[in-house]
């Protein structure tokens, strides 16, 4: 796999976090409230503890490999061609999640900012961004991450409590929301919404070990759980849950109820730029990790066909989304419930293929 | 060396792309509507009323504004007249709120936009017979708000925005939001905002509120001529429209429009309302005057606030709803130490207990004139849900029909805390 170039555990750590952040901030809430009543902000829990299981499996996998990334080992684990289907499913995977990222980005603001603006010329100019940033590299993309990532979460956490004033403990009743053993079953599968904390394991070798990988996996997962779950816990505690499920964007709503007086109101502007912050970033981290898989599994050497390409496809999947039942139902839908499978179901079978073979590249130390 | 340079020119040209002049408006194209209100139209579905600033001097603005009705059209702050002072008027009927609004453009000369809308103005006629359609369409509409207020005007809100001019200085916008946080200095209206009131109105376990805007025509101002009626009567007794005033603002917010799902169902005058707020816990000040003949003036005037955050438990005993209310207030004596002696300790608690049993009895009287109409406008269903683990139990339940079964028992603690400037007179 060609050497995406050497970066650190904090600028992993919020290219991470932040890519997972990012669904928060879109439709994502609203389906979670509509799955889950009041109990969704608890459930979120559940999913990143199964998540952070599912990242230890991957751990295992890479310590078997060390110094390898996660495509490497799929081949070296179950074979050239089962690998390269392992590796291609993530690969599609991951595109989709990119295209799903940007209707719901692109649906919302439509809904919130800009009606007359056609939703061509939002996604064109979205994806330029993502085709420069991508041309720039992994380093320049994770040091964008960890630059714009204290005004990410100094905006987030500022939005949180500023909205304090809407909230209502009685929201959080019925405490255990529609069915608690629907629930745990729900929370189990949107484990995904954790799962790109699998970028990590694509792009080890640039973390200089698995103990980094470990490092900035376990960092990236506590700062998104805590984010994620603070922020539905505020969207419940603001919006009772039959109100909370009909809601767009959750985060956008709540940032227009802040209001302090004649003086500090109407202060979503300021959100939207994290908004828009936080999307590229993850928009952009996910994309790449779709074209370095692909050019990967094909030994393609010069990526920028392939981003050019890449950002045809993204643009015409985006605009491919009809409506936004498409977007919300379909589309949130069926990533999270099949999101498990590419993120950590497939790891986990080439662990038990490489230990049933006995597959292994001697030990790493920094483990 | 030529591909940066060409690289820096095309992330420089795309500078051009992102100012979004789809949606760029140019200050002077747009006109921000202050106020929007709905009727049942006549010739439509919807009689849609707006008011907005004219952009002009207040002194130019005299028959400058759209004009609904052709000579009227020069009001300059004369009744009758759809603009003044800077503002001006215009009404529609449509068959729908976004199209009634494309209508609208037709005939202000600038795109009307909402997004500075404070105040929403719903007629009685349409809350008896039902909200539900034009809160969902007004809820949806993408520039309107849910901290927009929401008002309901007895007669009609056409009626009612005509009537309403800029009183004090010349910013409507700042007098509104000034205006309606009065609520929180008198408690004779309930400060509800849109979105407030449509998670009350689709909400299992509440009923909603709303604020009553009415026109004053003075006639319950007497004047020198009038007859003095023989003993002082409680100035939140009167219902929107009905207080004795006269001034130049004939308009003014008074007392609660009570709603069952997205029907009006009762009005509660001034001081119900203070006391369904206390039962809301959103009660912040107010002067209240309590009768007692054990003082000479015959009434306990006493500034009353809240000291702690009201308490509600709900428990579901055999299936019926026992609740269980613990109001906090402190109180401030505005009475003359003429007829009060504060230094004495026996005394005061005897008023302190007297005020208390008043509330006390006030607030009962409350609950059960709206657990006779099944309306839990005080959100004890919310506080209820706590007796549920899940949904499903919680609407099998039922609470809004269950609510006029329900056993309610209010406790007042209330503590005369502080005087006058005068100790003693």
């Amino acid at each position: 796999m060609k050497d995406e170039g050497k970066f650190g555990v904090q600028e992993a750590t919020w290219l991470c976090a932040i890519t997972i952040i990012a669904k928060v901030l879109f439709t994502s809430p609203a389906i979670v409230t509509s799955q889950f009543g009041p109990a969704a902000w608890y459930m979120s829990l559940i999913s990143v503890i199964v998540a952070s299981v599912g990242f230890a499996f991957i751990l295992k996998l890479l310590k078997r490999f060390p110094r390898r990334g996660l495509p490497e080992i799929y081949e070296l684990s179950i074979g050239r061609i089962p690998g390269s289907v392992f590796s291609g499913i993530l690969c599609i995977f991951l595109l989709l999640i990119v295209i799903q990222n940007l209707s719901d980005f692109q649906e919302a603001l439509h809904v919130y900012t800009y009606h007359n603006t056609p939703d061509w010329y939002t996604i064109l100019i979205f994806v330029i961004c993502l085709a420069i940033l991508s041309f720039l590299g992994l380093e320049t993309i994770v040091r964008t991450a960890k630059l714009f990532s204290f005004f990410v979460i100094a905006g987030m956490l500022a939005v949180l409590l500023l909205a304090a004033e809407n909230y209502d403990i009685t929201n959080l009743f019925p405490i255990l929301g529609y069915d608690i053993k629907k629930n745990i079953m729900h929370g189990i599968i949107r484990s995904s919404a954790y799962g790109e904390v699998i970028i990590l394991a694509v792009f080890a070798r640039s973390l200089q070990g698995t103990g980094y990988v470990k490092k900035a996996g376990i960092a990236s997962l506590t700062i998104s759980g805590i984010v994620i779950t603070l922020t539905l816990l505020a969207y419940i505690l603001t919006f009772p849950f039959y109100i909370a499920e009909e809601v767009t964007s959750p985060m956008y709503e709540l940032s227009q109820l802040i209001d302090f007086g004649r003086f500090v109101q109407r202060i979503e502007s300021v959100f939207l730029l994290v908004w828009i912050l936080v999307t590229l970033i993850s928009s952009t981290a996910i994309f790449y990790t779709f074209i370095s898989i692909y050019c990967f599994i094909f030994r393609i050497d010069d990526r920028r066909p392939i981003i050019i390409a890449g950002c045809f496809i993204t643009f015409a999947g985006a605009m491919l989304q009809s409506n936004v039942s498409g977007v919300v139902i379909s589309g949130v839908k069926m990533i999270r419930s099949l999101g498990p499978i590419p993120f950590f179901i497939m790891p986990m079978i080439a662990l038990a293929v490489s230990a049933i073979r006995k597959k292994k590249e001697g030990t790493d130390d920094k483990a | 060396m030529i591909r940066h340079k060409l690289f820096i020119l095309f992330l420089a040209a795309t500078l051009f792309l992102l100012p979004g002049c789809y949606d760029a408006q140019e200050i002077d194209d747009v006109v921000h509507i202050t106020m929007l209100g709905i009727d049942k139209g006549r010739s439509n579905g919807w009689r849609l009323t707006v008011q907005f600033p004219t952009l002009k001097d207040a002194g130019q603005s005299g028959g400058g504004g759209s004009s609904g009705n052709g000579g009227d059209g020069g009001g300059g702050g004369e009744d009758g007249g759809y603009s003044a002072e800077g503002y001006s008027v215009v009404s529609v009927d449509a068959p729908s709120l976004h199209e009634g609004l494309d209508m609208l453009n037709a005939s202000i000369q600038r795109r009307a936009n909402f997004t500075q809308t404070h105040v929403i103005v719903l007629s009685e006629e349409l809350a008896s017979t039902g909200l539900a359609d034009h809160i969902s369409q007004i809820i949806n509409h993408y520039e309107i708000r849910r901290s927009a207020y929401l008002l309901l005007a007895k007669g009609s809100a056409h009626d009612f925005i005509k009537a309403n001019k800029p009183f004090i200085g010349s910013s409507l916008m700042k007098n509104y939001r000034i205006w309606i946080e009065q609520s929180r200095n008198t408690g004779y209206f309930p400060y509800v905002t849109l979105g407030a009131f449509y998670e009350d109105m689709v909400s299992p376990t509440s009923q909603a509120i709303m604020t009553i805007a009415a026109i004053n025509d003075f006639s319950a101002f007497s004047g020198d001529g009038g007859k003095k009626s023989a003993e002082n009567t409680p100035g939140g007794s009167f219902k929107a429209g009905q207080i004795p005033r006269i001034g130049d603002n004939k308009i003014e917010l008074w007392g609660t429009a009570l709603f069952s799902g997205d029907t009006m169902v009762s009005e509660l005058d001034g001081d119900e309302t203070r006391f369904l707020l206390m039962l809301r816990d959103e009660f912040t000040a107010g002067n209240l005057s309590i009768p007692a003949a054990e003082i000479s003036e015959g009434i306990i005037s006493l500034n009353v606030r809240k000291a702690r955050s009201t308490k509600v438990s709900v428990k579901i005993i055999d299936s019926v709803p026992h609740v269980r209310v613990a109001v906090s207030l402190k109180g401030s004596l505005q009475n003359a130490q003429t007829s009060v002696e504060i230094s004495d300790e026996a005394q005061v608690a005897e008023l302190e207990k007297t005020c208390r049993e008043y509330i006390k009895d006030r607030l009962g009287q409350l609950v059960e004139k709206c657990r006779k109409q099944n309306t839990d406008v005080f959100g004890f269903g919310d506080a209820a849900a706590m007796n549920f683990l899940t949904i499903r139990q919680l609407y099998d339940y039922d609470w809004n029909s269950r609510f006029k079964d329900s056993v309610v028992e209010v406790d007042v603690d209330l503590t005369i805390q502080h005087t006058g400037k005068l100790i003693k007179s």
